[in-house]
C-alpha cells in the first residue's frame, strides 16, 4: 500500500469523527510520513499495519464506540482488546489468563512485534487500555475495591451467623433498654412515694396527730431526698453507661471484624 | 519488553521526551526518543500527544519547513508540574521495586 493510499483510507474511515479530530490526525500523520522521510515510508507502512487500526487507535482515544473492532466501556472504564498485550514473552503466555485478571492497563508493546494475532473473542477476560485515565489526573490506578466474591463470601457469613448475632444484639440491646427504664421508673415511683407521704404527713399535722405527722412528713422528704438521688444515677445510666457499653461493643466488633478480613 | 507500560507511564515519558527539547519537537522525532527507551509502535503516540494536548499539558504550534506546515510540541507549565510529579512517583515506586527485588527490606 502506498503512502498515499493509506492516507485517503484513513480519511474515509474517519469521516464519523469530528471534522477537528479528523483534520488533526490526518495532518499528525501526514507529517509524520513527511517527518521521517521516503526512506523510511515502506517501514512505517508495515508497522501501523493498516488504516482501520490506525482509525480504530484514534477512535478508541476519543470514546467512540466500536463494537466488534475496537473497544468498550465497562465499569472500569474504556477496554479495547486491541491494547491488551499479546506478550511475546513466553512464561507470560501460560499465565496469561490470570495475569488479565491483575492486569490494569496494558498499552501493548506487543503489537509492533511480529506477532499480531489479536484475540478478540477473548475481549472480556482481557483489561486493556482503560481510557478512564483521559480526564481523571490521577485515576491510573487499578480497580482496587473488594471483589465480588469476597462480598458474597462476607454477606453469607453474616446469614449463615445471624441466629447468634441477632440473638446477641437483640439480647444486649434489650438488657440496656431494660436497664434504662428500670433507672427511670425507680426515681419516678420514688418521687411519686415521697410526694404522698409528705402530703399525708400535712394531713396528719392539719387533723391535730402532729406525731405520726411530722415522721410521714419526714419519712416523705426523706424518700424524695433519695428520688433525687435516683435521678442523677438515671441521668448517668442514660448518659453515660449505655452509650460506654454501645461503643465497647462496637470497638469489640470491629477488632473481631477487622480480625475475620485479615483471615479472607 | 516484558513489563507494561501503562498509560500513566507513556505520558510521562512522552512529556519527559518533549520536556527536553526547549524549541519544541515534532511527532516523528518524538516517537524515535520515546522507541529509545520503550517499544511502541508508529501508531501508539498520536493518542497520548492529542490526549496531553486537551489536557493543556503540551502546546502545539505549526512552523513552516520546506514548504509545508510542521506540527511541533512544546511543553506547559501544566505539563510540567504533570512530569515533577511523574518523577516523584517514579522514584517512589522504582525505588521500592528495587529494593524487593534487591532482597533489602523497606522500613
Amino acid at each position: 500500500m502506498s503512502r498515499e493510499k493509506f492516507m485517503s483510507q484513513l480519511e474515509q474511515l474517519l469521516l464519523d469523527v469530528s471534522e477537528e479530530e479528523k483534520q488533526e490526525a490526518l495532518s499528525y500523520y501526514r507529517s509524520y510520513f513527511e517527518d521521517a522521510g521516503i526512506e523510511n515510508e515502506e517501514r512505517i507502512l508495515k508497522e501501523l499495519e493498516s488504516p482501520e487500526k490506525v482509525a480504530a487507535t484514534i477512535k478508541a482515544d476519543l470514546g467512540m464506540e466500536q463494537p466488534g473492532v475496537g473497544g468498550e466501556y465497562t465499569e472500569r472504564g474504556f477496554e479495547d482488546s486491541r491494547f491488551a498485550q499479546k506478550n511475546p514473552v513466553d512464561i507470560r503466555k501460560t499465565t496469561s489468563h490470570q495475569q488479565s485478571q491483575s492486569q490494569g492497563q496494558s498499552f501493548g508493546q506487543g503489537y509492533s512485534k511480529a506477532e499480531r494475532t489479536y484475540d478478540y473473542e477473548d475481549k472480556k477476560q482481557q483489561s486493556g487500555y482503560s481510557n478512564e485515565s483521559a480526564n481523571s489526573g490521577d485515576g491510573r490506578s487499578t480497580y482496587g475495591g473488594r471483589t465480588g466474591v469476597e462480598i458474597l463470601l462476607i454477606v453469607a457469613i453474616a446469614i449463615i451467623t445471624s441466629p447468634i448475632w441477632l440473638g446477641l444484639v437483640g439480647g444486649v440491646g434489650g438488657g440496656l433498654l431494660g436497664l434504662a427504664i428500670a433507672v427511670v421508673c425507680i426515681a419516678g415511683s420514688l418521687y411519686v412515694a415521697g410526694i404522698a407521704l409528705f402530703g399525708a404527713g400535712i394531713g396528719q399535722i392539719v387533723t391535730g396527730s402532729l406525731a405520726i405527722g411530722f415522721a410521714l412528713t419526714g419519712t416523705g422528704l426523706l424518700i424524695l431526698a433519695l428520688a433525687v438521688l435516683a435521678t442523677v444515677l438515671s441521668i448517668w445510666v442514660c448518659g453515660k453507661l449505655i452509650p460506654w457499653i454501645c461503643r465497647l461493643i462496637g470497638r469489640l466488633w470491629n477488632s473481631i471484624f477487622a480480625g475475620r478480613e485479615r483471615m479472607v | 519488553m516484558v513489563f507494561n507500560t501503562g498509560a500513566a507511564l507513556l505520558d510521562a515519558i512522552v512529556l519527559a521526551v518533549v520536556c527536553k527539547e526547549e524549541e519544541g519537537t515534532y511527532g516523528y522525532k518524538i516517537t524515535q526518543d520515546v522507541r529509545q527507551a520503550i517499544d511502541v509502535s508508529e501508531s501508539t503516540l498520536y493518542p497520548v500527544l492529542r490526549r496531553l494536548q486537551k489536557d493543556d499539558c503540551l502546546e502545539v504550534y505549526d512552523v513552516e519547513c520546506g514548504g509545508r506546515n510542521r506540527r511541533y510540541y512544546k511543553i506547559t507549565e501544566r505539563g510540567n508540574a504533570q512530569l515533577n510529579l511523574y518523577r516523584t512517583e517514579w522514584v517512589n515506586y522504582s525505588s521500592k521495586i528495587t529494593m524487593l527485588f534487591s532482597g533489602g527490606e523497606s522500613e
